[in-house]
């Protein structure tokens, strides 16, 4: 396991180092195949197809914003159609259009996952998506999920209606036809329903099951997503013609729930592992700052567990109040100004009690160790007798001497014991230490939050 | 002297600025009705656009139709069709616009209220190196005379 942290720790590494380049390079891969497999699919224009002039405009969309490189996939796919209908290629561009108008602007962070949806899907290999977006998105992941899934479909569409241009210049006059059976095709089409179902079903699966307050929310969420997919594939596939051989489907899924668990492995170290480079100034001088986020990679824990031959409650309870003593010790002594924000539990006020009165009775009796006396045998008897009858005339003084006889509560040892004084910087809430300046408790505040 | 607290409060600004400051500095100009009010105005528009081209499309699809019937279509019964699914869609919309928008500029509101406390921080510590400063000059000049 070592072995798996140190490569973690290594990687992590280097994505801080070369965050800004690892990231330009996911993103033009990303664009690369997104303008590949469109030439490849609607490639009407082969001056638009060539590799050169995808790898140019692939290294130029990897600098863009992700709502802009979902634009320049969208302009690339209009101008390839515009070879070969201006009424197709418009009527693509209007179903984008009103994608981005009633759906994708509600989510502009999330243009990314548009485009990898469909070139997924292209590959074979769409179960990632849902999976993918369900762990690391929110609920709004359904969006530009399904967003994606149309997008693959009209542009399937369009190559199932338009094969050549030479076709489409010889159905010159058939444009209308051309139209409304792209249109049939993507609509009537109930592989994209099932599809976008099945993802809105699994990122709503996984979103809720990972926000719930349990042990291993994450990897528990991703099993029953995956096992929500594959249901939802074989249902679909029942009922209507999908194109998917169903041993390829799970593969498939267990493969994609494979690298979403190797993300995950990756995602809460690299998450907020991103060096941010700023530069500001001020009226003495230019910063150029480079923050490298702190990582704390969590060495294990080496727990030492006591195997005792007999356990009693009280000792549970001693070991637990020691704990809490610890730590109320060890905050206060890290200058934290409210060690004492929580009212003292009855445990820890004996626990601290006990720490400090020990020490002053083991001095004390060093030093009155010669006036120890020890009684043995019947004398101890009565001794006792003599002890209990002053201490009953004690109380006898104290018992009102007329009207009716008042009842005496058994006092406990441990109630003597809550009774005692108890150290005023424990007990009073008023002997806190100082109230902190003004700005110093907003610090606080902020920490807190 | 580099004033280490001054470097990183004005670090963690600008890291703020850079990522979701832009857009919040945009939303605090407006007051929270004006924001939302803007916003859900954006999104009929949007809305209103869209819808449009949808008809467009649904038009051209039954162009042949409607060129063949063009004479025994009740055009009143079809524009109120219409007019009925747009006020319907711009209604949901609208209630989930506001929604939306209210909840981005609480969170927005939140933030910022961070960002000027760290600003008034950054503004004492300034003043207390420019006293700093005074106070040497002073110094300086009570030496020198």
């Amino acid at each position: 396991m070592m072995f798996v942290f140190e490569i973690r720790a290594k990687l992590t590494e280097i994505y801080q180092k070369y965050d800004f380049i690892i990231k330009t390079v996911l993103k033009f891969l990303l664009m690369f195949f997104a303008f590949s497999k469109i030439s490849k699919v609607v490639g009407y224009n082969t001056s638009l197809s060539a590799k050169v002039l995808i790898i140019a405009l692939s290294a130029f969309s990897a600098f863009l914003p992700p709502s802009l490189m979902v634009f320049a996939a969208v302009v690339y796919v209009f101008l390839q159609i515009l070879t070969a209908s201006v009424l197709i290629a418009v009527t693509v561009m209007m179903i984008f259009l009103v994608l981005y108008l009633f759906f994708l602007r509600f989510t502009p962070k999330e243009g990314l996952a548009v485009i990898a949806t469909p070139v997924l899907m292209s590959f074979g290999f769409p179960y990632l998506v849902p999976l993918f977006l369900g762990m690391f998105g929110s609920v709004l992941s359904v969006v530009p999920a399904a967003c994606g899934v149309v997008a693959f479909y009209i542009l399937r569409a369009v190559r199932n209606n338009i094969i050549t241009i030479d076709e489409i210049k010889a159905l010159k006059d058939q444009a209308l036809q051309i139209y409304m059976d792209i249109l049939d095709d993507f609509l009537k089409n109930p592989q994209m329903y099932v599809v976008m179902a099945v993802f809105a079903v699994v990122i709503i699966v996984i979103v809720l099951v990972r926000s719930l307050q349990m042990d291993y929310a994450f990897e528990i969420s991703l099993g029953v997503g995956t096992g929500v997919m594959i249901l939802g594939y074989i249902i679909g596939s029942l009922k209507y013609e999908m194109d998917f051989a169903i041993g390829a489907m799970l593969i498939g899924s267990l493969f994609s729930m494979g690298i979403v668990f190797v993300c995950l492995f990756f995602y809460r170290v690299l998450n907020y592992s991103a060096v941010e480079r700023v530069q500001f100034e001020d009226e003495r001088y230019y910063y150029y700052v480079t923050a490298v986020p702190k990582i704390t990679t969590g060495t294990p824990k080496k727990a030492i567990r006591k195997i005792l031959a007999e356990r009693r409650e009280e000792d549970d309870n001693a070991e637990e109040g020691e704990e809490e003593a610890i730590e109320a010790m060890e905050s206060m002594l890290a200058g934290n100004k409210s060690p004492y924000k929580k009212p003292l539990s009855a445990s820890l006020a004996k626990r601290l009690r006990k720490d400090v009165a020990p020490k002053q009775e083991d001095y004390a009796d060093e030093d009155d160790e010669d006036d120890e006396v020890v009684i043995k045998g019947p004398k101890a008897e009565q001794a006792g007798l003599a002890f209990l009858k002053t201490g009953f005339d004690k109380l006898k003084a104290f018992l009102p001497k007329k009207g009716k006889p008042t009842r005496t509560r058994r006092v406990t040892d441990e109630e003597e014991e809550d009774d005692e004084a108890v150290p005023s910087y424990f007990a009073e809430p008023s002997e806190e230490p100082d109230e902190p300046e003004e700005s110093d408790k907003r610090d606080e505040d902020e920490d807190y939050e | 002297m580099i004033n280490t607290k001054k470097a990183r409060l004005m670090t963690q600004c600008a890291i703020y600025e850079k990522h979701d400051g832009t857009d919040d500095l945009k939303i605090a100009k407006f007051f929270r009705a004006d924001y939302i009010r803007l916003e859900v105005l954006k999104t009929i528009i949007g809305i209103t656009v869209g819808y449009l081209f949808l008809l467009i499309m649904i038009i051209i699809y039954y162009l042949e139709f409607l060129i063949k019937n063009a004479l025994q279509l009740n055009y009143k019964m079809l524009f109120m069709r219409a007019l009925a699914y747009y006020i319907l869609l711009i209604a949901a919309y609208v209630v989930f616009a506001v929604g939306r928008y209210s909840y981005l500029y609480m969170k927005s509101h939140k933030r910022l209220g961070r960002y000027y406390r760290m600003l008034g921080k950054i503004k004492k510590i300034a003043e207390e190196q420019e006293y700093e400063k005074e106070l040497e000059e002073e110094n300086w000049e009570e030496m020198q005379s």
